[in-house]
């Protein structure tokens, strides 16, 4: 069996040729259901998002899965696949396992390090237990996958900075002031990113908002949004002293404020500090207003630095996660080799457990006078004795799945105790079953069946 | 007993010290593992020293002595006890690892007025149990100062890293300004009175034993002038409303007359 993944992300695929890969919520328990009765596939998992779409399958055959996968995407997005196959990644066994991991913890995210992604995994996860397009190996891969996502993010600091110009003033304003609340925001000027940042102070429970802007209507406009008030560039001087936090962003060519007006409203402030944001290029406030004390003046150049620190900073973060993701692979990897032992313990069980039977049978036909008291405590002894020699062999051989030479230590238990043909009769049991199950679930979808049989 | 009390106090100075090179890792690097570690260690550090402590203070309960050593340790007791509680209910980085640099050292440094080497402030029977109030109340306001201290430290650090616009790792993991400034004011709140009530007492302590000449001793002196740096500060915080950079330097200058009167002790004729 081999896990793998096909898909694209935003770094592959412009937004044009992602949109036409999107699956809407309501579609995705049907794509899971089509997905699963593809050939080749065993377990399934989708995850799409505005980013990324990507199919996460457990596979029987290697080489034939990613046509099979490809094949399913045609029929599904109704696109031929000569249109994406460009644009599509495939990732197989231990690479689509780490793939899994740095997707589920933000580190192949747009905004690295982010936390919604997490949220979106584990809810594909629960889609396709659901549809029960899950089993044993993906069940415990996306449990462990979200598990340490989680641990990342609370070992780690990547996702605590900002990491946009308007984000990064609102964590400066939260140095100065702690929270928002009870403070007034002055906005001055309708520029985007000024009133994008006045949004978030707002969300983070900003009280008043002030918006002065040359076109009183245009102030208006802006000051409903927030519920705040409206007032002409003439009046902002007088209303300084009452705002702790000022954005500008106006067109204008000169400077909107200067050092004396801000000196004298900060007189009126008495200690109380003053933070002031210049995003307009040509800057709006004066330079010289960074010299007025307790006022924190920072320009457009000053938030960008602080973004590109904070980006610098979850790159670092992002390292220690990518050591984590090693050490996960590989506790994965142990746990999938112990998997292959599960049915030869069960194999040596069935041969033993047969042996058992016959030589009781043998037993009784040489004994036959033994009443149903002894024939029990006879059974119960050589059942132990049977027991107790399985015993040491079953521990050693799980100990020896998770070792480096883990194939060769199975071949030597196979060959030393004779399992081969226990080993066929239970392949042959599980795919006889694999088949009436598939087939059970056919008649549902027969549209989606016929198509699925031309294509393959 | 001295012999056990000795290993216990090596041991918790190493336990101490093992603590604060994993809170230096987390100061450092951000790393949150390394810190919990540290808190545990610290955790066994408070349970040690409230251990010797509780010893020592039963054992000398019925006499009429407190040595030095017991002091210094319950002024390193409170100030472990108490940035453990704000790290629980506050999420304050950094100041548990200031806070307990200053306890470290006063361990350490109190290595040399261990059990057995330490002076003893002999006093009377009748006035022991105003001594003991003293001490209590001025062991709690040097700690509540000195918490206040590390506070003003990182109002000024804060300030000039926002100041002159350099956003580092300890500038985001600092907590806000205004954060600091309320926990700051909250500890002068919390020591200022308990300074000035301990004086009270140990002046009437003084004039109830009929000796008014102490009141020139150096110790005393000093800790008038704290009383003073401490209440100006008082005065400039709540009439004047000065700026959060002033203040804090004030915080800072009144500290460092605090140290000034703790050191004073050396030069006292009766402490």
């Amino acid at each position: 069996m081999h896990i793998i993944v096909v898909g694209l992300n935003y770094r592959t695929a412009p937004v044009e040729v992602r949109e036409r890969f999107a699956v809407a919520d309501k579609e995705l328990p049907e794509a899971l259901k089509q997905l699963m009765n593809t050939n080749s596939i065993m377990e399934c998992v989708i995850v799409a998002t505005c980013n990324r779409t990507e199919l996460y399958a457990v596979v029987d055959r290697h080489h034939l899965c990613g046509h099979y996968i490809r094949s399913f995407m045609e029929q599904w997005f109704k696109l031929p696949r000569q249109q994406f196959t460009s644009h599509l990644y495939m990732y197989e066994d231990d690479k689509a396992i780490e793939h899994l991991f740095r997707v589920t913890s933000g580190l192949d995210s747009m905004v690295i390090g982010e936390t919604q992604i997490l949220g979106q995994v584990k809810d594909a996860f629960a889609l396709a237990q659901q549809q029960k397009t899950t089993g044993t190996l993906f069940n415990m891969l996306f449990k462990q996958a979200v598990t340490m996502a989680k641990r990342a993010h609370s070992e780690t600091t990547i996702g605590e900075s900002a990491v946009s110009v308007s984000y990064a003033a609102v964590e400066l304003g939260k140095r100065i002031f702690g929270q928002f609340s009870k403070k007034t925001v002055m906005v001055i000027g309708a520029g985007e990113t000024g009133e994008l940042t006045a949004k978030h102070l707002y969300a983070n429970g900003a009280d008043r908002v002030i918006v002065v802007n040359r076109t009183y209507d245009r102030a208006a406009q802006l000051a409903e949004k927030f519920n705040g008030i409206a007032c002409s560039i003439e009046e902002a001087a007088n209303k300084l002293h009452e705002a702790d936090i000022v954005i500008s962003s106006t067109g204008a060519d000169g400077y909107v404020l200067n050092r004396q007006a801000v000196a004298e409203a900060m007189k009126r402030r008495k200690s109380k500090p003053l933070f002031m944001i210049d995003i307009a290029v040509p800057r709006d406030l004066d330079p010289g207003i960074a010299a007025v004390e307790n006022v924190f003046l920072y320009d457009i150049d000053d938030l960008e630095g602080i973004v590109a620190s904070n980006l610098e900073q979850r790159r670092k973060e992002a390292e220690k996660i990518e050591m984590m993701i090693e050490q996960e692979v590989e506790q994965f990897e142990q746990w999938y080799k112990t998997l292959g032992v599960v049915p030869l313990i069960r194999a040596l069980q069935t041969k033993a457990a047969h042996i058992h039977e016959e030589t009781l049978n043998s037993l009784t036909n040489k004994l036959p006078d033994l009443d149903e008291h002894e024939l029990k405590v006879i059974r119960k002894l050589t059942k132990s004795i049977v027991n107790q020699m399985m015993q040491d062999p079953i521990l050693r051989i799980k100990e020896m799945a998770g070792d480096k030479h883990s194939e060769e230590a199975m071949d030597m238990f196979v060959k030393l105790f004779a399992l081969e043909d226990e080993l066929a009769q239970s392949k042959q049991a599980e795919a006889d079953m694999a088949a009436a199950a598939k087939k059970k679930t056919m008649p549902a979808r027969p549209a989606a069946s016929a198509l699925a049989s031309i294509l393959r | 007993m001295f012999l056990t009390q000795k290993w216990l106090y090596d041991a918790i100075l190493y336990i101490y010290a093992l603590s604060l090179l994993f809170y230096f890792s987390d100061f450092m690097d951000a790393n949150r593992r390394a810190k919990r570690i540290g808190t545990g260690l610290l955790i066994f550090v408070w349970i040690l020293q409230t251990i010797i402590l509780v010893s020592r203070l039963v054992t000398h309960f019925e006499a009429t002595a407190i040595s030095s050593f017991e002091y210094w340790l319950g002024f390193s007791w409170l100030l472990v006890t108490i940035s453990l509680v704000i790290s629980q209910f506050f999420k304050i980085e950094f100041l548990v690892f200031l806070v307990n640099i200053i306890g470290f050292s006063v361990l350490a440094l109190n290595l040399y007025s261990r059990p057995g080497m330490d002076e003893q402030f002999g006093v009377s029977q009748a006035m022991r149990d105003l001594l003991l109030v003293h001490i209590s109340l001025v062991l709690c306001a040097y700690a509540s100062l000195t918490i206040g201290s590390v506070f003003a430290g990182m109002y000024l650090f804060l300030h000039k890293q926002l100041k002159g616009k350099r956003w580092t790792p300890f500038t985001r993991r600092l907590p806000s300004l205004d954060t600091i400034e309320r926990f700051s004011d909250r500890a002068i709140i919390i020591g200022v009175p308990l300074l000035a009530l301990s004086l009270s007492v140990a002046v009437t302590v003084l004039l109830a034993e009929g000796r008014p000449r102490l009141m020139l001793d150096w110790k005393v002196l000093t800790s008038f002038a704290t009383l003073i740096f401490y209440v100006n500060y008082i005065i400039q915080r709540a009439m004047l409303r000065r700026p959060g950079t002033q203040l804090a330097r004030l915080h800072l200058i009144a500290f460092v007359m605090l140290i000034i009167n703790l050191l004073s002790s050396y030069l006292s004729t009766f402490h």
